[in-house]
């Protein structure tokens, strides 16, 4: 029995056997040599490792994170920038490096990427950021809940500066006035009740083949906001104080144990 | 008129079950539910209101007010329409890609439990327009096909392809059955996965028969 089935009340054995298979029909993807389709074999033998590491990491937090390797790998070969959501959650404590240039030639999903990569403790507010704003934002608001601008995020609904606003809040925060981090509390309630809607959904409860158990982007997100703390309790300190928001702590543990790929931290809450 | 070729998986037959079911050809769940059928009682059965309750509210309660309302029934359990699968691509909004769906892993998903146990995948082929058609009880729904259900499908991963009350038995090639962990384990091998038993069926008639194309005489 895992405690991430147990409390999100699904069947760990039918979830191991889903999770298997998905990575079982990846390596028959990528092991499958078709000349001119391989590229989009390697993209479909990503899409199936990124789902069997999503439902693994219910189960085994480090297995999850060797499965989210194998679909980075995919990724990469084909060149498509969401290697780097996946290396984050395969290599959560391995920051990338940028430079500025690098950013002027990459999309706004990459770029993106690319800051959850390299944002790191001790960085108070990250040149990279500062970038990303002056190139991409210039006219963009912050918002919570817009269908806005032409830089939405693969998050619904959350633009990518709301994101490193949030993150840039992280990264300055005292520990004593987490009440004061506006944006992160705004980031986290949306994730929350993002999931919140795909567990109310039940094709979700019953596993349907195609239902993905919960967002990767929203994982990726929350493990590049936990290299801000030492410590699992120091970091869920600060993430009780948004209680009262009815804010769960599941992405939180969740994230915890993929960034130390161990499942040994108890279940807050 | 386009001939489809569809596939189903089923969970929780016997072989007997399955032959018997290549006999009778595959039937909704409400037409399974009835002894005696008299087929006026499906006139107004062929909406498309009953189609996305098929499609999007399967596991859902009956909503109260329906004419096929059973207290602490879902609507899968008493629908007229039938799932099957085509496969298709699939936009994977997180990423930003489309992505092939494997019918024969989504059939496979469904008949053997997500891989935990034994089930039966039926190959059949069904008659659909490229076009909407549902007052039409003979012509199935291509509903994964976006461009003809602008509705918003929720499973359209599953590449479905909707009929309607009965998929008769001359359309219905074969049956094979497979064992969920087996298939899995032949994936890892590098191999596509081989049924345990396949049983075809006798009274099928291939789709080439009736197809337009006019041969030489002699």
């Amino acid at each position: 029995m895992s405690r991430y089935t147990d409390v999100l009340g699904l069947d760990a054995v039918k979830v191991a056997s889903l999770s298997t298979a998905q990575q079982n029909y990846a390596i028959y993807l990528r092991n499958q040599s078709l000349g001119d389709k391989q590229k989009d074999q390697l993209k479909f033998a990503a899409s199936y490792y990124l789902s069997a590491a999503l439902y693994k990491s219910l189960l085994e937090p480090a297995e999850g994170v060797k499965l989210f390797t194998k679909a980075k790998d995919c990724y990469q070969e084909i060149r498509h920038p969401f290697y780097r959501i996946c290396k984050i959650l395969s290599e959560p404590n391995a920051l990338g490096l940028s430079d500025e240039a690098d950013f002027f030639s990459a999309t706004s999903d990459e770029a993106f990427y690319r800051i959850l990569e390299t944002f790191e403790f001790g960085r108070p507010y990250s040149s990279i950021s500062r970038i990303f704003s002056r190139y991409y934002s210039k006219d963009l608001h912050i918002e919570v809940m817009p269908s806005m601008g032409r830089w939405q995020t693969k998050l619904k609904g959350i633009s990518y500066q709301l994101v490193i606003e949030a993150l840039t809040e992280a990264s300055r925060m005292k520990m004593s006035r987490s009440k004061d981090l506006h944006y992160l509390r705004a980031i986290l309630s949306h994730i929350n009740h993002l999931f919140d809607m795909r567990r109310n959904n039940e094709g979700w409860k019953k596993l349907r083949p195609g239902i993905l158990p919960y967002d990767p982007v929203s994982l990726a997100v929350i493990v590049a906001i936990l290299r801000y703390f030492k410590d699992y309790d120091e970091a869920i300190v600060v993430f009780k104080n948004f209680g009262e928001e009815g804010i769960n702590l599941f992405f939180v543990d969740m994230a915890w144990d993929i960034k130390t790929a161990k499942g040994d931290v108890p279940y807050g809450n | 008129m386009i001939i489809q070729k569809v596939i189903k998986g089923i969970h929780g037959l016997n072989d007997d079950q399955a032959q018997e079911i290549l006999e009778e050809g595959i039937k909704s769940n409400w037409l399974r539910d009835r002894t005696n059928t008299n087929i006026s009682e499906t006139n107004g059965f062929w909406t498309m209101d009953n189609l996305l309750l098929h499609i999007n509210g399967y596991d859902e309660p009956i909503p109260w007010g329906h004419p096929l309302y059973i207290p602490g029934r879902t609507f899968g359990e008493v629908s007229p329409f039938i799932s099957t699968t085509a496969g298709t691509y699939e936009t994977e909004m997180d990423i930003g890609e489309y992505v092939f769906k494997n019918p024969l892993f989504t059939s496979l998903s469904f008949a053997t439990n997500s891989f935990m146990g034994e089930g039966h995948i039926f190959y059949a082929y069904v008659f659909v327009l490229g076009r909407k058609s549902i007052s039409f009880q003979q012509f199935s729904e291509e509903v994964r096909e976006v461009n003809i259900y602008t509705d918003y499908m929720e499973f359209h991963d599953e590449g479905e392809i909707t009929a309607k009350l009965i998929i008769p038995s001359v359309q219905i090639e074969k049956v094979e059955r497979y064992d969920g962990p087996q298939a899995s384990e032949d994936w890892r091998n590098v191999i596509t996965p081989m049924p345990l038993e396949i049983y075809h069926n006798a009274n099928y008639v291939a789709p080439s028969s009736i197809s337009n194309i006019r041969e030489v005489l002699g």
